[in-house]
């Protein structure tokens, strides 16, 4: 008889059987065609014949393994019952082990599940880290920063503003509850180290600043209240960034002589890494004795004996026992009792304590808002993500049914198959959970690019911390219940009968109710998301719709600071007008004026008017405005439209009568119906009075969603600032091209004086819609990725539902149904299930959007036209998802799908 | 061809059958297959094994060694009760469709 031995060995060669797997197998065969060998020789074949015929029966060459392949996998070993159904950690460590078999045997489920969560994860860790670093992460550089509190002063009860020098004195000396007060300012200065010399952000400190933080040195040492005494050598400390980006580390940095402001200053020490101050937005570069404040601020008099002049800001640490609120009655307490004693400077004067330090109480409050917000959008995308992956381990709950019936009739308890399904939950959402901090972290770098964080919180170190990983651990284990409970709960409640059948459960039981509404709930979820989005992306649309008021095209800003160099009005006048005469002068440049606010710039500069006919009513509190201090040429410069009278003349000399440009805003409120040309006005309740030369158009001042705001003008030689703004206009091409000749024209004059807070018109108007910029990218993103993840669901459901109903296709095709109409049925039902979704998802927008209200402009939340737009981005989503299973559905050959059973 | 995919996709269901009244071996569910199907149906060994380590992973067929005093050794298989439960269930549902492509295609059922 042949050995058939080597030509079966042969062919299984590829099939990778286990060794035992494979000698049954080429036994099995060997008798096979030993026995059809034997038959056909005993029925007269010759051996050759026979030998051929037998061999026959392995099939063309690689046949046998192909059907070989996949025919003995290994059925999954049940866990022996009562051998491992082991209490506490044996059997939770069993549940991992075996839910990591699961998932490593089905890579394609295994891994859209884990970067489905890895997207809804990594969103929330991004978002969580910005919260963290803005709101929840105390000052760096301090000790037991939950002692710390911010004092603000309060008129009548609101705001939250800075103190005077007097005031501060009486409450470091009376308040007990705090251990210590201390205040300080931030001003900028001219630093001068060597030959340049820059502006930087100083802070002026009281001697016990450094204390009561209990911030430690870097190098040298920090200021001590000595270094204030009268008479003592002025002395600074430096950040430590400000040591690495300024004095390239430099390790003999301390006892370094610097100039700031001119004056000679000897630097003490280098305060400790992470340490910039106590306000979060804002790096400071370097550390001053508050008593050195006189020679620091210019023009400031001797404000340090002025109760009423408040430019202070304290804050103070908590005494041993006490909390904010006995800190907040002792210095209450207080405050009445100075509003007694100095009515005319103090009188509705309070205090307000606030725990933390970083952040005014309002500032936090308006990025809580928007922090929560975007929250709430990132809770949203993990909502989403989660349903997505439920509604996939419902489908394979379905496919494992019977691998599932068959472990409970082994005995398998109910609440021990629950406990499987779930640690492989568990264990999908650690994988995509970890996939998901490194997403987070690294779409956090993309995300801090926004304008919001770039223009006011670019310094502060915003990253991954334990907080934000503790976050995300908790955010992962939260989702894992999430969508390995409701499939787990459901798969295990088999019903063994039905499930070991290999039969069809039908197409409208429980599971595929589950299913549907987990879909649904994913296109109400991306519904609400969408409809946010879209809000966001009409705001900045009318934002940009709004006319500034002036030409930002082609404009570039410069402020030149006369007064931090020490320079006397005569000269300052002499600096500016020589320097505008030359920058006029230069190649490209078509207009060139000085102004002393900036548009846009969030801030104002404003007081009160009156009509100067009668003497202003102690009762009457006149009109509320902006002005600004500008050389003739300014509205040119800005392309500003005059509607009447003149610009500024040279004839507008200090010594000549006062004139102003007023806004169509005052010449509407002052004097409706009437010329204002020649009208006077008054300034505060004082004598001085200016007569209007001329009108312009109402611009936008502070920011661009502004109501039209009464604004005026004054020529900068009635007016005098020492801190003026070059605006540059060239003829065309980038403006920064005259940057570098400007510099040039301004060494010419003074070699000491830097040009600062250089920028473009243009960016100046984006940096101001910055937040509604950041908000929109970011809902949006979020909302498309959220759309995607609902539309990878519906696809799934539809593909899924499709496959099972595959044998009802086949027949109804086979009994004659249209291809056309099988399509069609397949496309309804999916578009049922998006109908109720975007019904659901229309109810549930209206009181979501609200949240949004504080944080849109110009639209409502209910916008039609955003409405209408998500509802058919959605529809269209929906429809492209459930189309190309609807496609497969015709496809079904009646053939297969009867042998699909 | 309709009739080689009928043949496949029925194979399990008449090798089930052929298992409910007592337990086989490979070569003799060949044989029987062929004489019973009066030649219709023909199952190679390379196709027959795969399907029957099909069957017995589903656990609907279940395996084992028999050794018989001077004989070889050699595997037989017999049929699982989830194996006659899922076979009632086949030939209940192969009668229905059967009924109803009979009636709709005018063939009589034999």
């Amino acid at each position: 008889m042949p050995n058939w031995n080597d030509e079966i060995r042969r062919r299984l060669a590829d099939a990778r059987l286990s060794a035992p797997d494979e000698a049954n197998v080429t036994e099995e065969l060997q008798q096979h065609l030993d026995d059809r060998y034997n038959d056909l020789r005993s029925k007269g074949a010759s051996e050759s014949d026979a030998r051929r015929a037998a061999l026959e029966e392995l099939g063309e060459d690689d046949f046998l393994e192909e059907r070989m392949r996949g025919a003995i996998r290994r059925p999954p070993q049940p866990i022996p019952i009562g051998a491992q159904e082991g209490r506490g950690l044996a059997g939770v460590w069993g549940d991992i082990r075996f839910g990591a078999r699961m998932l490593r045997r089905s890579p394609g489920f295994t891994i859209t599940a884990a970067l489905t969560i890895a997207l809804g994860i990594g969103a929330n860790t991004t978002i969580f880290s910005i919260l963290n670093a803005l709101l929840l992460r105390p000052l760096a550089g301090t000790v037991r920063p939950n002692e710390l509190v911010q004092l603000g002063r309060t008129q009548q009860g609101q705001g939250f503003d800075t103190f005077s020098y007097p005031d501060y004195l009486d409450y470091s000396s009376s308040a007990r509850s705090l251990a210590g007060i201390s205040t300080s300012i931030v001003i900028p200065a001219h630093l001068a180290t060597g030959g340049a010399s820059d502006r930087v952000r100083s802070e002026l400190v009281s001697g016990n600043y450094f204390t009561t933080l209990g911030t430690r040195a870097a190098r040298g040492r920090l200021l001590i209240p000595d270094d204030g005494a009268p008479g003592a050598p002025p002395v600074l400390v430096l950040s430590h960034s400000a040591w690495q980006s300024r004095f390239g580390s430099d390790p003999s940095v301390v006892g370094k002589s610097v100039r700031l402001n001119g004056s000679p200053y000897t630097v003490i020490g280098v305060a400790e890494e992470g340490f910039n101050g106590v306000r979060l937005a804002g790096v400071v570069d370097l550390f001053a004795p508050l008593t050195m404040a006189m020679q620091l601020i210019p023009d400031a008099g001797d404000m340090r004996d002025q109760r009423a002049a408040v430019w202070l800001e304290m804050f103070g640490r908590l005494a041993p026992g006490a909390n904010p609120a006995m800190a907040q009655a002792e210095l209450s307490t207080i405050a009445d009792g100075l509003a007694k004693r100095y009515p005319e400077s103090n009188k509705e004067r309070g205090i307000r304590v606030s725990p933390g330090l970083g952040l005014d109480p309002f500032t936090r409050g308006d990025i809580t808002k928007f922090m929560t917000v975007l929250l709430g959008v990132v809770g949203l995308v993990l909502l989403i993500a989660c349903a997505n992956v439920a509604n996939l381990l419902l489908a394979r709950g379905s496919v494992r049914a019977r691998e599932l019936a068959v472990r409970a009739s082994l005995g398998a308890s109910r609440s021990r198959l629950v406990r499987q399904l779930m640690a492989e939950g568990v264990l999908l959402a650690l994988v995509g959970g970890t996939t998901g901090v490194v997403l987070g972290a690294w779409s956090l770098r993309l995300v801090l690019r926004l304008p919001v964080f770039v223009n006011s919180y670019g310094a502060i170190a915003i990253g991954l911390d334990p907080r934000v990983l503790a976050f995300a651990a908790g955010v992962m284990m939260v989702s894992g219940l999430l969508f390995a409970l409701p499939p787990a709960v459901r798969a295990s409640r088999v019903d063994l009968v039905t499930a070991l059948k290999l039969g069809t459960p039908g197409s409208g039981d429980g599971r595929s109710r589950l299913r549907s509404g987990l879909v649904v709930a994913q296109l109400a979820l991306s519904l609400v998301l969408l409809v946010a989005a879209g809000l966001f992306v009409r705001t900045l649309q009318a934002l940009y719709r709004i006319e500034p008021g002036f030409d930002t095209r082609q404009v570039l800003t410069a402020t030149v600071d006369a007064g931090l160099q020490g320079y006397d009005e005569a000269r300052t006048q002499r600096l500016f007008e020589d320097l505008e005469q030359r920058v006029r002068a230069l190649p490209g440049v078509e207009h060139a004026a000085m102004g002393h606010m900036l548009p846009l710039g969030g801030g104002g500069w404003d007081t009160r008017i009156f009509p100067a006919n009668a003497k202003p009513a102690a009762e009457d509190p006149g009109l509320k405005t902006d002005l600004n201090a500008v050389f003739p040429g300014y509205f040119e410069t800005l392309g500003m439209r005059l509607v009447q009278g003149r610009d500024f003349n040279a004839g507008d000399r200090s010594g000549s009568p006062g004139v102003a440009v007023i806004n169509e805003a005052i010449a509407q409120q002052l004097w409706p119906g009437v010329n204002p040309i020649g009208q006077r006005f008054r300034i505060g309740r004082g004598d001085e009075v200016l007569e209007v030369v001329g009108v312009v158009h109402t611009a936008r001042y502070r920011s661009l969603m502004e109501q039209p705001r009464p604004f005026f003008y004054r020529p900068f030689t009635q007016a005098f600032r020492a801190s003026m703004t070059l605006h540059v206009r060239v003829a065309a091409g980038d403006p920064y091209a005259v940057l570098p000749s400007l510099r040039r024209a301004l060494d010419e004059l003074d070699r000491d004086l830097p040009l600062s807070r250089v920028q473009t018109l243009e960016r100046r108007l984006k940096a101001s819609v910055g937040a509604q910029r950041t908000a929109a990218t970011l809902v949006g993103i979020y909302g498309v990725l959220a759309l995607v993840l609902a539309a990878i669901g519906l696809y799934g459901s539809m593909a899924y539902s499709v496959a099972r109903r595959t044998r009802e296709m086949g027949v109804r095709m086979a009994l004659g149904a249209r291809a056309s109409e099988v399509r069609r049925h397949v496309l309804a039902q999916a578009l049922r299930v998006a109908l109720v979704g975007v019904l659901i998802g229309l109810v549930a927008a209206v009181p979501a959007t609200r949240f949004l209200r504080s944080q849109l402009f110009g639209v409502q939340p209910t916008d039609p036209f955003t409405l209408i737009g998500v509802i058919v981005v959605l529809a269209t989503a929906a429809t492209a998802a459930a189309y190309v299973p609807a496609r497969r559905a015709t496809r079904v050959d009646p053939v297969v799908a009867l042998r699909s059973e | 061809m309709l009739a080689d995919e009928l043949k496949k996709g029925t194979t399990p269901m008449l090798i089930m059958s052929l298992l409910e009244a007592e337990q086989r071996h490979g070569y003799e569910l060949s044989r029987l297959l062929e004489q019973k199907t009066q030649g219709v149906v023909r199952v190679h060994a390379a196709s027959l094994y795969p399907l029957l380590y099909r069957l017995e992973r589903q656990r609907l067929i279940e395996g084992r060694w028999v050794e018989k005093p001077g004989e070889r050794r050699r595997r037989f298989y017999r049929l699982t009760a989830e194996g006659k439960r899922q076979l009632d269930a086949q030939r209940k549902s192969w009668l229905e469709f059967a009924r109803a492509i009979g009636h709709v295609a005018g063939v009589e059922y034999a």
